[in-house]
């Protein structure tokens, strides 16, 4: 998994594609840290890309939740696929964890529509 | 005893214990798949229960470390589909673990139990024995996915959803 973060009107997209699960789970963890540790505070992570989530990959979502909620930043989950969506379901995710349908949705929430 | 009426293709394939091993679990069930005529959807369930019980395996299996193998087969059918998976690690009844309390506010949460709590949740049927110093773990799941309609009304192969809102 390769994760171009992109930066909305001050908002952090970070995209994620493919699968998130055990053996590369730890990429995206990564790819979070590195903007947390740049001071970035407000994120939209964009599952429209993505076709398959496990609980390794969950963990890294709730574990960049945490972290958020902790500094006083933001995370919205937005354009959930099928599979991942079910996942986020079964777990509970979708009441613990802001969501929204599309990026713009999204965006729209944080009042950084375009 | 032979299932090759009901499940005409029958795999195996042996996977080392690192979890780098998944994208080789997941290339092998993508052919059997596609061998069997699944419906997209299931593979990407099959694949879900698989790696969490496999990643279990290679977490805690075999805590003394080293090289082992975990072994994973199937039997399958267009609508169907049984695996096993064996190891020869440390006891351990993965049904066992308590399900997670999923009523807990977001800083209280965390992942523990939420894999096999999926494997339950995805299989019709899974059952855990140890024999022969070897953890045997066998699943099955008959699928009961439809057709969703396009927007221009059109039933669209390969796009699937449950029947049944019972996740």
């Amino acid at each position: 998994m390769n994760i171009e973060t992109q930066d909305i009107n001050g908002i952090t997209v970070l995209p994620l594609e493919g699968r998130l699960d055990g053996n590369n789970a730890s990429i995206a963890e990564q790819a979070f840290l590195q903007q947390v540790a740049e001071g970035k505070q407000q994120f939209i992570f964009d599952f429209s890309g993505l076709q398959y989530i496990s609980s390794a990959g969950l963990r890294v979502i709730l574990v960049a939740a945490k972290k958020l909620r902790a500094s006083k930043g933001r995370m919205i989950c937005a354009s959930l696929g099928e599979q991942v969506l079910d996942v986020f379901e079964m777990s509970g995710f979708t009441n613990i964890l802001e969501m929204a349908a599309t990026r713009e949705e999204a965006l729209d929430k944080f009042g950084a529509g375009v | 005893m032979s299932n090759a009426w009901q499940f005409p293709i029958a795999r195996e394939i042996q996977l080392h214990n690192r979890v780098d091993e998944l994208e080789r679990l997941n290339e092998w069930l993508e052919a059997v798949g596609e061998e069997a005529g699944w419906p997209p959807r299931a593979k990407l369930d099959l694949s879900l229960a698989c790696e969490e019980l496999i990643v279990n395996i290679v977490n805690y299996g075999f805590p003394a470390g080293g090289e082992h193998y975990i072994s994973v087969s199937v039997s399958a059918s267009p609508l169907a589909a049984e695996l096993k998976i064996e190891d020869a690690g440390v006891p351990f009844n993965p049904l066992e673990e308590a399900d997670p309390d999923r009523s807990l506010e977001l800083e209280d949460r965390d992942i523990g139990g939420l894999g096999i709590f999926f494997v339950k949740q995805l299989m019709d049927d899974i059952h855990y024995e140890r024999t022969d110093e070897r953890n045997r773990f066998r699943m099955s799941k008959t699928f009961s996915y439809i057709n969703k309609k396009t927007n221009n009304g059109k039933q669209e192969d390969n796009t699937d959803e449950y029947r049944d809102a019972g996740h």
